[in-house]
């Protein structure tokens, strides 16, 4: 029966092959926006591990959460460095990690912060972050930088290279700190986060070219404060706990802070709550997605009704010899079963093939990251779902097909 | 020889669905085993209704027909289908393979529904396919023709590959429906030489249909369907 359907489908191949692109293009799409779909939400889960709060000025979670850790967007609020001495002595901080941003360079975010980043900061699966070459800059090193994967290799960065931060996070900036040039100490290994876009800094550093922090190797005792801070202010700090359930009673008590407004956020919570927000827009790029499949079918339903007619011939010879009006049915169904299965099959392998072909890019370009992974249980359940509507489409034709083979019987209408 | 009747019509009333009048009222016709016979008809008399109720296709009330020792009434579709697929051949006018399989593939297409004939083919001596090739070239087919896919074939070709297929695994009757109507004259007469001694070689049953009453002198016995048939709803 299938080699039959088969046959026929090879006797018609030009609409066959367009059916099967059309059905092979929509099942891309869909699993194309579903892979989208799943897998940045796991890269953004996976920018972030084993930070437990998260502390800005006062602001809404998802921009504390996406200007603190993806670099997206900018805080228009800092907070003071009185807060951030005030945070570090609450009970349970296991460690904190000051973070101060607004520079750039070439376009890619400067960090500005402090060693505890690289002992304390996991990403994914609790990794920490890795050195490919060089070594993290030192308490005392306020010129020393360490650059993302991404940045030292579209740079052209290496070890002892010299770069200059400019102000504001645009590519073009109007004013430069080139007075004040930084030396790679490091580069980092690949994470596939917002790491590998950024460039970090000592606070020092930072200080420096804003001329908040004055040397004191350079410019002598000038200074009796001894404990000068290198900036005066932060736009966030990255908080671990000892104890994980602390942390909603400490955001509580970071929220409720006299000395000036603060937010704390759990990373995980304002994920989800941004997923959220972002739900309807997926759920229409989804029913986007569905409509193309469902009209890649039609297109098949389309198909296949036309070719009943200058198929009556080839009906009335199966029914000539003894395939009842079922075969004809069934041979139906296997032609739509055979074209949705190949269709699918070549939407997958379309799929792997633009994943493996065209992830580098699509990485250098929008930082998004789409693995070749194999085909998970909601993808398969979705690829399962295009055939089966195929099938139950193709019910139609071949019901049709079916009253032709008993009403025609064997007189052949042309 | 097969001895028996192979085909009985008794007291056929025939009207489709809607028609107030009857399109068939056959009082008996009988055709037995062996036989070759003309049955002659000027078109939109009844001859393709005639065929499709012998066949099995359309249903006639009980007692009516009766082929091979059976009243088609009595079996259901898929018997009557199955009772088509082993011990009927059909042969179309025109237009009788399937265009994208080969010659003889589309002989052996014949056996595909037909177990009846399965087990036949198999006391012969030869794979399904020799003998599908064996009859073919009985049939004036070469094997380098009978490879080519059908739609490559000459009309002739492809009424010679229809009758293979009708007679592949011995069926008890071939009926063959004006196959020679889209045949010039010397392909016909040819065709219809070819046809009768496969048939005799089996003795088996032809009901050849026509409209062409020149035919006539090749049978042993030919039928007017206008004498027989006593339905006043056709115009004769």
């Amino acid at each position: 029966m299938i080699r039959l359907a088969f046959a026929s489908l090879m006797n018609r191949k030009t609409s066959a092959w367009l059916t099967l692109l059309a059905i092979a293009v929509s099942t891309l799409l869909l699993l194309g926006v579903e892979r989208v779909r799943t897998q940045t939400q796991e890269n953004f889960a996976n920018t972030i591990s084993g930070t437990d709060l998260i502390v800005g000025p006062r602001t809404g979670s998802t921009q504390l959460l996406l200007s603190s850790v993806f670099h997206i967007g900018a805080m228009t609020n800092a907070i003071r460095w009185e807060s951030y001495e005030y945070l570090q002595k609450l009970p349970g901080v296991a460690w904190h990690i000051p973070i101060a941003l607004g520079d750039s360079f070439a376009g890619y975010p400067v960090v500005a912060t402090t060693p505890a980043y690289f002992d304390h900061f996991r990403y994914a699966n609790q990794q920490p972050l890795k050195l490919l070459q060089g070594a993290w800059f030192s308490e005392d090193d306020p010129i020393g930088a360490v650059v993302g994967a991404e940045v030292a290799q579209r740079m052209n960065l290496t070890v002892g290279a010299e770069l200059t931060i400019s102000h504001g996070a645009g590519g073009i900036s109007f004013s430069d700190h080139d007075t004040h040039a930084f030396v790679v100490r490091g580069v980092l290994a690949a994470t596939a986060t917002p790491a590998d876009q950024a460039i970090y800094i000592p606070l020092a550093g930072l200080g420096l070219v804003h001329g908040e922090f004055i040397d004191d190797a350079s410019h002598g005792h000038e200074h009796e404060h001894a404990h000068e801070p290198p900036v005066y202010s932060l736009s966030a700090v990255l908080i671990g706990l000892t104890n994980k359930p602390l942390a909603l009673r400490l955001q509580r008590q970071i929220n409720t802070y006299g000395g000036e407004p603060l937010t704390a956020i759990m990373p995980g919570l304002a994920l989800t709550e941004l997923w959220r927000t972002l739900n309807l827009f997926e759920k229409a790029l989804f029913a986007v997605s569905t409509l193309v499949v469902a009209t890649g079918l039609l297109g098949m339903l389309t198909t296949l009704l036309a070719s009943l007619r200058e198929r009556r011939r080839e009906m009335a010879v199966l029914r000539a010899i003894g395939a009842g009006p079922l075969t004809i049915f069934g041979l139906l169904v296997s032609e739509a079963f055979l074209l949705t299965l190949a269709g699918v099959g070549l939407g997958i392998g379309l799929l792997f093939l633009i994943v493996h072909l065209g992830s580098n890019l699509l990485l250098e370009h929008t930082g998004m990251l789409l693995r070749a992974t194999p085909l998970t249980t909601a993808e398969l359940t979705l690829t399962g779902a295009i055939v089966v509507a195929g099938v139950l489409l193709s019910l139609i034709p071949a019901w049709r097909a079916y009253r032709n083979a008993l009403a025609d019987g064997l007189t052949i209408r042309l | 020889m097969t001895q028996g009747t192979c085909i009985e019509l008794r007291q056929l009333a025939f009207q489709w669905p809607g028609a107030s009048t009857p399109l068939l009222q056959i009082p008996h016709l009988q055709i037995e085993r062996g036989e070759r016979v003309l049955l002659r008809g000027a078109s939109g008399s009844g001859k393709s209704t005639l065929l499709s109720l012998i066949a099995g296709v359309h249903q006639a009330k009980p007692n009516q027909v009766q082929v091979l020792g059976q009243d088609l009434a009595k079996l259901s579709q898929r018997q009557r289908d199955r009772l088509r697929a082993n011990e009927i051949g059909y042969i179309f006018q025109q237009f009788n393979l399937l265009p994208y399989l080969s010659a003889v593939q589309n002989v052996m297409l014949a056996a595909k529904f037909a177990p009846a004939r399965v087990q036949r083919l198999a006391k012969a001596t030869g794979t399904p396919r020799e003998l599908a090739l064996q009859l073919l070239q009985q049939l004036g087919l070469s094997e380098q023709d009978s490879l080519r896919p059908a739609h490559q074939l000459s009309v002739g070709q492809q009424q010679r590959v229809a009758a293979a297929r009708a007679l592949f695994g011995h069926p008890a009757l071939i009926i063959a429906d004006e196959p020679t109507s889209a045949l010039d004259s010397d392909h016909r007469d040819n065709f219809i030489e070819v046809l009768f001694d496969a048939c005799q070689a089996h003795g088996t049953t032809l009901l050849f249909v026509t409209h062409d009453g020149s035919l006539a002198h090749h049978f042993e016995r030919a039928i007017e369907l206008g004498e027989i048939n006593q339905a006043t709803g056709v115009q004769q």
